[in-house]
């Protein structure tokens, strides 16, 4: 008999307990991602005029910007054309940097060249940071531009990272930082932002006769 | 006649002041021309100093300038900028890259060995608020069997406005023997368009020009730049 009541209980206790609500387990899910910062850039050489080399002189003997046979409107190469050595030139309205990223923090923007301004008719080079200089332009729309040969400026540098994908004259190079980047020319704080540079030219006086050429890589990583 | 030789002197004398005053730098040598103009770069890297320095006004972080030059050079601050980002910001970081190509045709100077410096770049690292030095930072020389010339000098501008004259570089150029003290670059904008004389002589000269720079205490770090300028007339 009481073994009855009890497997009597036991299937009453069965039966509640499907019957009766028991409390759910909960507990919260964080759901992350990572949103990968995104730059785009778009360099444009030469892109206002009168782009172009003026030799550097004080005041108004400034004289109207002359080019080599390589630059073109929007585009093609910075081609001071013809210059003596032992001589200083500005290059007018040299490149314009547009730069969108979606990184609210900004960007930063690495300039530096694969070589060294290197002499393709001989094949000797001249330091680049002594040779070639960048300074701050105008946009030449609304504001024209006011340097002179002589206006404050600052080297190039060859890079010290690894370069590759060419750099001969006609192929463009890469340059491969590997997360170590050198001194930003410039910095935006907002996602994005227009650069304007002038380039300088101070030709070395033991600067042999030929034609040169570098290549100047721009880099831009968001902040 | 007298009336007519009074009109004649007074019409050249006439004549020589106004050339003497628009001709700029080259008023007090009127009966000379420009013949070689030479450059030496100069690149201040400034550390700040000890003490910091907030200038008043200074723009905040979010004040509404888009974007900044930052222009700062090897020397001015950290060998590498800082872009490290933490493992909950970023799984890949994306960079770009274009570029552009720089050409030059070179050829000689006609007037290189006329005037000339051994040196094209002066490189000058301090910390504000102290003074550098370089003896013999470069030589200028002129080369010539002109029997009478004039070489002038100075900045092409300042390193930045009045934060950081020009003045505060000093030389002492000499041929043999440096000069009892330093004395300021005069910088061409602000001497009214003029360099100042550096000699009056003839024949080969090598100048020796040691400078000393005055590093302003509010000077921000970063890097700055102008250029001695070496005018030779005959």
């Amino acid at each position: 008999m009481r073994t009855r009541i009890a497997a009597c209980a036991l299937a009453m206790a069965a039966i509640v307990s499907t019957i009766v609500p028991v409390r759910a387990a909960t507990g919260g899910v964080t759901v992350k991602w990572y949103a990968q910062a995104l730059v785009k850039i778009a360099l444009t050489p030469n892109y206002s005029s009168p782009f172009g080399a003026v030799k550097a002189a004080f005041g108004g003997n400034q004289n109207t910007p002359t080019h080599g046979p390589d630059a073109s409107p929007n585009s093609g190469a910075v081609d001071f054309g013809a210059v003596l050595a032992g001589s200083a030139y500005l290059y007018k309205y040299a490149a314009h940097l547009n730069v969108y990223t979606n990184d609210n923090s900004g960007f930063n923007v690495y300039a530096e060249g694969a070589a060294d301004f290197y002499n393709a008719t001989d094949g000797s080079s001249q330091s680049l940071n002594q040779t070639l200089y960048y300074l701050p332009s105008a946009n030449g729309v609304t504001q024209s531009d006011p340097n002179t040969g002589f206006s404050p400026s600052f080297p190039f540098y060859r890079t010290a990272a690894s370069v590759s994908g060419g750099g001969s004259f006609n192929s463009a190079p890469t340059i491969n930082y590997g997360g170590s980047y050198p001194p930003a020319i410039s910095t935006s704080m907002n996602p994005v932002g227009d650069f304007y540079y002038d380039y300088e030219l101070r030709v070395p006086p033991m600067a042999t006769v030929g034609a040169y050429y570098v290549w100047i890589v721009y880099t831009v990583v968001p902040r | 006649m007298n009336k007519y030789v009074a009109r004649v002197c007074l019409l050249a004398i006439a004549t020589c002041a106004a050339y003497a005053a628009f001709a700029g730098s080259a008023g007090a040598s009127f009966l000379q021309q420009q013949r070689a103009q030479r450059a030496v770069y100069i690149l201040v890297n400034v550390t700040p100093g000890p003490m910091g320095y907030a200038p008043s006004g200074a723009a905040a972080f979010g004040s509404g300038i888009a974007a900044s030059m930052a222009l700062r050079q090897r020397g001015a601050g950290a060998a590498s900028d800082d872009v490290a980002f933490g493992p909950e910001v970023l799984l890949a970081q994306a960079t770009n890259q274009s570029s552009v190509r720089v050409e030059a045709a070179v050829s000689p100077d006609p007037t290189a060995t006329l005037l000339y410096t051994n040196n094209q770049t002066v490189i000058m690292n301090g910390v504000a608020g102290t003074t550098v030095t370089q003896a013999c930072a470069y030589t200028v020389t002129v080369n010539t069997t002109q029997k009478s010339w004039t070489l002038y000098h100075g900045l092409s501008n300042d390193f930045s406005g009045s934060t950081f004259p020009g003045n505060d570089l000093l030389n002492n150029s000499y041929v043999s023997t440096p000069n009892a003290k330093a004395t300021p670059f005069v910088v061409y904008p602000d001497n009214s368009n003029q360099f100042a004389i550096l000699s009056k002589s003839g024949g080969n000269a090598t100048f020796c020009v040691d400078l000393t720079l005055n590093l302003p205490a509010n000077v921000p770090g970063g890097a700055y730049s102008s250029n001695a300028i070496y005018t030779l007339y005959y």
